[in-house]
């Protein structure tokens, strides 16, 4: 396997989606891949800080509201 | 803002299927015009190419460029140096500047945890093109930190 289709296969790879024979090869890449081990370890972290900075808690207030009005949007539709 | 719509989901188990299929696609609109305007006040800021941020592969398929870049893992930097306010500045310009279709995905699949699935079904999209983009996008990001964050002088 090359660096290319490893890192085109890391989203499958990070989110369990791969068959057992491609994750045998892609770990077996990234045993002999410094550079991929970099990127694949880089590429999780990416992700988890893009959740950190951008994710953000409604407030009570607005929680309460919007879950009423989901209720009635519900009753509406039904 | 998803995951008040799961417990409110949760909460009305008894709604007919369409019922909540029609909020559902409600919803997700909301939340993926709320991606898209998301832009930090930067309106006028340029939306960049995504292509200029994707890794280089040499002729065979193996990854290329200058080592100690290549091999840069900032990945276990110390979690207050990876959140600095200058770190976060320049994930939030890099997250405002990929081109929309690419941000709107990004959002969806990482800030709201959306399902691939849900998603490719919320914007009438296949699962395949949501895939693609969503690691097209975190390809872009990664290669923006990795400048930013290393290699380590």
């Amino acid at each position: 396997m090359t660096c290319r289709e490893a890192i085109e296969k890391l989203a499958e790879y990070l989110d369990a989606e791969l068959t057992p024979e491609v994750l045998q090869q892609i770990d077996a890449h990234f045993e002999i891949c410094a550079p991929c081990r970099a990127y694949v370890a880089t590429y999780g972290k990416t992700r988890e800080l893009v959740a950190k900075v951008r994710r953000m808690e409604l407030p009570e207030d607005v929680k309460t509201r919007l879950r009423a009005f989901l209720v009635g949007h519900i009753a509406h539709t039904k | 803002m998803t995951k008040l719509l799961r417990e409110e989901r949760k909460a009305t188990e008894g709604e007919s299927f369409e019922g909540r299929s029609a909020l559902g696609s409600w919803i997700y609109r909301v939340t993926i015009n709320a991606a898209l305007n998301k832009r930090h006040g930067k309106r006028h800021e340029v939306e960049t190419s995504i292509e200029e941020h994707l890794p280089g592969f040499d002729a065979s398929g193996h990854r290329q460029g200058d080592l100690t870049y290549v091999l840069a893992d900032w990945s276990q930097n110390p979690e207050a140096a990876l959140l600095s306010e200058e770190t976060r500045a320049l994930l939030n310009r890099a997250i405002d500047s990929l081109p929309d279709h690419y941000r709107a995905v990004l959002v969806l699949r990482d800030v709201e945890d959306l399902p691939n699935a849900e998603i490719a079904e919320a914007i009438g999209e296949s699962v395949a093109s949501v895939k693609s983009r969503v690691h097209r996008a975190r390809m872009a990001l990664r290669e923006q930190l990795t400048r930013h964050l290393g290699p380590r002088a």
